[in-house]
């Protein structure tokens, strides 16, 4: 024996269906632990815990605990059983994706005693290096046992909610022409230095992105989105445009489901996506009307809901792409939110 | 052409929890780490009465921030900043010792605000040597560069990953030594780079 998890032995006997847990449920069961040495506790807790573990980083919460039992000494060879009863919250559920996984644990975590503790260093981790000591030994028994938290019988939840687009489309004119102004201010105080130019350029990219965002989405002012669910597996979509729409060639409107994980480390931050599910695309050719009704589907299988922790996101995200008589093309994407109802 | 995971891990009878080769929780981290140098040289300058800085060099993913969380597990109520584009800030506290990650974040001038804190001891880590600010602020300093790659330890780190979301016995762990080395052909001493394949790898091996 080399550490200290190594001197008792812990079991779960947990009442579930299947191996699965279901969201909102209550997870009860017995917790079995068996000492290969005499060992006293001061505490010993039972976690209901998920960790978020991403390709970059990885994050335990702590939902509930339960003080299974407190100030016991434990004799070797004797079965010590412990009943255990945790709420499952509804969200989030178990999800293994590309490049990230919620996982739900219940954590036992055992604090010996200081005698056992220095009983157990002195009799069996003596000639064990001080590295391993602190590797292995940190004062703590811990035992991890995995549960599936899901439900096969779910509806998807869409939040009720209204959106408003606003269209910024001056914005890079008017940042053009404020550099322009000044880069020419400049010309004429005498300094000619290569910024010049480069400053120079910058304000013709800016005033050049302003006419060509202005020429297409910028004629449709704001735009006002609505969402709302219509049955179980349906929601719509009302979009409504404050100016005109006859600049409109055509406009097609689907969802996205995207795993977002945010790596700051470092020099260089970047976001690793992935896409999970692209939805249907409903294509509405020359709209006449400024106000649109869309009704779209939602997923036939099982997605995760929106999720957000840490770094870690699942993304539900709504995109209206809209091609324009000039051939300019605009898209506009919307964070949505989606969670799910177990049936 | 990089082995795959199956040809790395040669057991087939591991049951595992979730991804080896994602992140890393606090809780897990001294479970995980093959300390490049003792941990104990480290807490033992930092528990001396004498302040000082340890900084940490090396290249982007040679272990350098996972060293950093693995001494503040010894440190856990000093500050803790893992500095990025958004979050520069270090607060102005009194704490004894104060870790930063990706120092050159902050720039000179507020660095040099930091070393004159004479009574705070700081742990850093940077890709370019710091040593000149810490010679013209006259503190104490040690620095520890990070890089290479051994074998043996990235063995240590495969098996700690594994017997970490498996439970399944580390010395029983069978590694194909053969494959490791290609993999450090390939990668050079980028454990960064090593963990993100081996991350892709088990996941198109477990689906």
């Amino acid at each position: 024996m080399n550490a200290l998890n190594d001197f008792l032995d812990i079991n779960y006997s947990l009442e579930t269906a299947n191996g699965f847990v279901l969201p909102g449920d209550l997870l009860q069961g017995k917790i079995i632990f068996q000492p290969k040495d005499t060992i006293g506790f001061s505490e010993i807790n039972c976690h209901l815990n998920y960790v978020v573990t991403g390709k970059i980083h990885s994050k335990n919460k702590i939902v509930a605990t339960q003080i299974v039992s407190t100030d016991r000494v434990w004799s070797k060879g004797n079965i010590y059983e412990f009943d255990v009863q945790f709420k499952i919250p509804k969200e989030p559920k178990s999800y293994s994706g590309t490049n990230l996984e919620i996982v739900w644990f219940l954590t036992i975590e055992c604090i010996p005693t200081d005698e056992t503790i220095s009983r157990i260093r002195l009799d069996y981790l003596k000639d064990i290096k001080l590295k391993m000591l602190f590797n292995t030994y940190n004062g703590k028994i811990t035992s991890k046992h995995k549960i599936q938290v899901y439900s096969e019988n779910y509806i998807y939840d869409l939040h009720q909610e209204t959106k408003t687009v606003r269209n910024y489309s001056t914005g890079p004119i008017i940042i053009g022409l404020a550099i322009l102004a000044i880069v020419i201010a400049c010309y004429f105080m005498g300094w000619h230095g290569v910024f010049s130019y480069i400053f120079g350029i910058a304000a013709c990219f800016f005033i050049g992105y302003g006419i060509y965002a202005y020429s297409s989405i910028g004629q449709l002012g704001n735009v006002l989105i609505g969402l709302t669910p219509y049955d179980e597996s349906l929601f719509n979509l009302d979009i409504n445009f404050e100016k005109n729409t006859k600049s409109i060639e055509y406009i097609q409107v689907f969802y996205t489901i995207v795993e977002e994980v945010e790596d700051r480390r470092g020099t260089d931050t970047y976001t690793l996506t992935k896409t999970i599910y692209t939805s249907e695309k409903e294509k509405l050719k020359k709209p006449i009307s400024k106000h649109l009704e869309i009704t779209l589907q939602f997923p036939k299988s099982y997605f995760p809901g929106s999720f957000e922790f840490a770094t870690e996101k699942i993304n539900w995200q709504l995109h209206l792409a809209i091609e324009f008589n000039n051939n300019t093309h605009f898209e506009v994407k919307e964070s949505i939110t989606v969670k799910h109802i177990v049936s | 052409m990089l082995p795959e995971y199956n040809n790395i891990i040669l057991n087939r009878d591991i049951v595992y929890d979730f991804n080896p080769f994602g992140g890393i929780t606090e809780e897990d981290i001294l479970d995980c780490i093959v300390p490049k140098y003792p941990l104990e040289e480290w807490i033992k300058l930092l528990n001396n009465d004498q302040p000082i800085i340890l900084q940490f060099v090396g290249k982007k993913g040679r272990g350098k921030t996972t060293h950093l969380r693995a001494l503040h597990q010894y440190f856990q109520e000093q500050d803790i900043y893992f500095l990025d584009r958004i979050d520069r800030k270090i607060a102005k506290k009194n704490s004894e010792i104060v870790f930063i990650d990706s120092i050159e974040r902050i720039p000179a001038i507020k660095r040099y605000v930091l070393w004159f804190r004479k009574k705070t001891s700081y742990v850093i880590t940077t890709h370019q040597t710091k040593t000149i600010e810490f010679q013209r602020s006259k503190r104490n300093y040690c620095s520890f560069s990070f890089e290479g790659i051994q074998i043996s330890s990235l063995k240590d780190i495969i098996s700690s990953r594994v017997h970490l979301v498996s439970n399944f016995p580390k010395e029983k762990i069978e590694v194909n030594m053969a494959s490791l080395e290609k993999l450090v052909l390939h990668f050079d001493d980028d454990f960064r780079a090593i963990l993100n394949y081996l991350y892709d790898s088990f996941k198109k091996t477990s689906k």
